[in-house]
């Protein structure tokens, strides 16, 4: 399974964002999630850009990673923090700028689908951000 | 956390200050702090564009907490449109960068001597140079410095050039589409030339009980995603209003003169969803995002794209200024907001200014009721003072002192702040909410029009002062603990859920009632600061303007319809007496000492304010 979005739906409310950080490391954090909701303002436009890992089938992230701390575990992108030198061309490969770094984290943060519970798809006020059978 | 970083611009130096117990447990946050920090901090007299006032800019426990409506920030300031106490609250994302910055609120106080911006970036504050930002659109300039910065995930707080100039009723914009429209603290930001407040934070925000307020979320969330009040929010938010003001009479036209717009279909919430919208936006945590974003498609103003409208811009711009079809409320929108003017007051001042020209009180004024380019104009010379727009930036109030006689009747304002989007003659209940709400005319105190036609459109029944004042704790105890009131105003969210959240977050029990007993603590606390200031206040002050009482409602069910003199002055005394005010809304010391404010009562007499006992 993998995380499908619907740009057109999300008003960026940073929801998501939220109850991924308390789902995964319980503290109060938008900063710490692995999915990050924007609004670009363009001249005559204004556009919402959800970040987040999509599971694409190129993998970027996996072969960018000069250590070998990322991996697709046939699930989703796994990090091993403990090989992780804090490089960011994991972040820098993903088009979808679905990586982050926090200062307080040994590691990248990339979506790990919460066990195939995906909390931020069901707190979702918009109907955003779907599950789709890979 | 509680920490306070209080900026002085005059000697250009930040420093940072633990909040006192005092602060946070009897005045909580946001407009609690604001109003205390005002009564000890900005002494009477001072002017509002003077260096000694000061801004207070204030998150509360909720804000950036995982809950829906926690995106709040609380601007306060002694108010250039009134001379007293003002606030206005701002959504979107400001206040949750702050607190991850490290910071509950900001003090500005000082002027710099050219301008400046201040920027929280985790832990730090600075003041730096906004010489290149200086002349530009309020949205210009947030996407310019968040441009320089680097820095899409920070916030900002901006003006535009009516701030720049002093306009009284400068408003301050946040995250593209969001401000803080009321009371000119935009221009008393102007006036300290600080142009924007930038904040970008990683910090964790503490919360005492996570489980626990992860468990209280959900349930609210859960709550309002069954609602379906929620989809219908989400669809047309506040534009719903449009129409149903309209059926019941309510929806500002022509300055007020009327209360039904022959056109309101062409300005509604299902235009706006027909014609323009393209998507929602949310304030932080929000379950039910009623921000709609707008783009003209076709015409002359094609391109134009607003966050909004909101329904008191479609009406005191729309409506009001008798606008012809929503894409013109969308380019008067976007034009305010890049300028920098509160949509409130810009229409009843643009609207009060056409109706004196066409009464032949002022000169000067090209426009006319629904002439969009006229209005364009008039609109522009007020945010650059040119020509009338230079005495018209000053608020109707003023305006009409100068000009007297019937301008004076027609002058749509209380205290000095113009009335926002609710024709209330046939609303007593609303017209108390306006006559009595501390930072003059707004409804956002205490909207009881819903009650007036729950219970009679012409009753001046005792239990209409008793809901004004109920209105008047709760609704000012979300912008103290700075969350959004929608989902309770809305969605019926029940008001246990925010007394559950404030203990998760705090780890202080408290139970609603004593909640409550901040609000109503913090009402009578910004009525001395008005007392302070104006000694000799008495009930007049609290009356809506003469048409209101002289003038009958000119069409529609209610025809003929004015407010009842009497019965006003009725209302006003069961809501003095429910207050535990005297006959002239001056609150009696043992009020005073109940509440803990036994501190203001010296201050006041020595100032010759005659305090009853009791």
């Amino acid at each position: 399974m993998r995380l499908e979005v619907l740009e057109e739906k999300c008003a960026a409310c940073g929801v998501c964002e939220l109850t991924c950080a308390l789902t995964r490391f319980k503290v109060n954090n938008p900063k710490k999630s692995a999915i990050r909701a924007e609004m670009w303002v363009l001249k005559d436009d204004v556009k919402m850009r959800v970040k987040v890992c999509r599971l694409c089938e190129e993998k970027a992230c996996v072969r960018a990673c000069p250590s070998g701390a990322l991996r697709f575990n046939g699930h989703y992108i796994e990090v091993n923090e403990a090989l992780c030198k804090l490089c960011k061309s994991c972040a820098s490969a993903c088009s979808f700028e679905g990586i982050f770094f926090h200062k307080d984290l040994r590691g990248p943060l990339v979506c790990n689908l919460c066990n195939g519970d995906p909390q931020c798809v069901k707190m979702c006020p918009m109907g955003a951000l779907r599950i789709v059978e890979a | 956390m509680n920490k306070v970083a209080r900026i002085d611009l005059t000697k250009r130096r930040v420093r940072v200050q633990e909040l006192n117990d005092e602060l946070v447990l009897n005045y909580i946050g946001g407009r609690g702090w604001g109003a205390k920090i005002l009564w000890d901090e900005v002494p009477r007299g001072v002017e509002p564009f003077s260096p000694d006032n000061k801004v207070v800019i204030a998150t509360g426990p909720l804000t950036g907490t995982y809950f829906t409506g926690t995106g709040k920030t609380t601007l306060s300031s002694k108010s250039p449109m009134t001379g007293a106490y003002g606030d206005s609250n701002v959504g979107g994302r400001f206040g949750v960068e702050l607190k991850q910055a490290g910071f509950d609120a900001l003090i500005i106080e000082g002027a710099s001597d050219r301008p400046v911006y201040v920027r929280v970036f985790d832990g730090e504050v600075s003041i730096e140079k906004a010489d290149h930002l200086w002349g530009l659109g309020s949205i210009e300039a947030e996407e310019a410095l968040k441009r320089e910065l680097n820095d899409k995930s920070a916030s900002c707080l901006t003006i535009g050039p009516a701030g720049e100039n002093l306009v009284y009723f400068a408003s301050i914009t946040s995250d593209f589409g969001r401000q803080a429209g009321r009371t000119g603290i935009g221009a008393v930001l102007g006036s300290k030339r600080v142009k924007a407040i930038v904040a970008s934070g990683s910090m964790d925000i503490p919360i005492y009980d996570v489980e626990s307020m992860i468990e209280v979320a959900r349930e609210a969330y859960k709550y309002c995603f069954k609602s379906e009040g929620q989809r219908a929010w989400i669809r047309q938010g506040t534009m719903q209003l449009i129409l149903w003001s309209n059926e019941n009479s309510a929806l500002p036209t022509r300055n007020m003169s009327e209360a039904i717009y022959e056109k309101a279909d062409m300005i509604s919430g299902d235009a706006m969803e027909l014609k323009v919208k393209i998507g929602n936006h949310g304030c932080f945590g929000c379950a039910m995002p009623c921000g709609q974003i707008s783009k003209v498609k076709e015409g002359r103003f094609a391109g134009t794209v607003v966050e909004g409208p909101e329904y008191e811009t479609a009406a005191m711009i729309g409506s009001n200024c008798a606008l012809n079809s929503i894409e013109e409320v969308v380019k008067l929108n976007r034009l305010c907001d890049e300028l920098g003017l509160d949509t409130i007051s810009t229409g009843s001042v643009v609207a009060f200014a056409i109706e004196c020209k066409r009464k032949g009180l002022l000169r000067g004024v090209e426009a006319d009721f629904g002439d969009v380019d006229g209005i364009i104009r008039l609109v522009e010379d007020i945010a650059y003072r040119r020509g009338i727009g230079d005495l018209l930036a000053q608020g109707t109030k003023r305006v009409a002192e100068k000009l007297g006689g019937e301008a004076v009747k027609i002058a749509m304002q209380i205290k000095g702040l113009e009335i926002s989007a609710y024709e209330s003659r046939a609303a007593p209940a609303m017209a108390l909410a306006y006559g009595t709400c501390d930072i003059g005319a707004h409804h956002n105190r205490a909207w009881a029009i819903t009650y007036d036609i729950k219970v009679g459109r012409t009753l001046y029944t005792p239990d209409k002062a008793k809901w004004v004042v109920y209105l008047q704790h709760v609704r000012s105890l979300f912008d103290i603990l700075t969350c959004c009131r929608l989902p309770w105003v809305e969605l019926s969210l029940p008001l246990t859920y925010y007394e559950r959240l404030y203990r998760a977050v705090t780890g202080i029990d408290r139970k609603l009632n004593d909640l409550l007993l901040v609000a109503e603590r913090v009402y009578n606390l910004t009525r001395c600061i008005w007392l302070r200031e104006y000694p000799h206040m008495d009930r007049s002050w609290d009356y809506p303007p003469p048409r209101w009482f002289e003038e009958g409602l000119p069409s529609g069910p209610f025809k003929g319809v004015k407010l009842d003199r009497e019965g006003y002055e009725r209302l006003l005394d069961e809501y003095y007496k429910l207050r535990g005010w005297d006959r002239n809304g001056r609150p009696t010391k043992f009020k005073l000492r109940s509440l803990g404010l036994g501190f203001v009562i010296e201050v006041l007499e020595r100032l010759g304010v005659n305090l009853s006992e009791s």
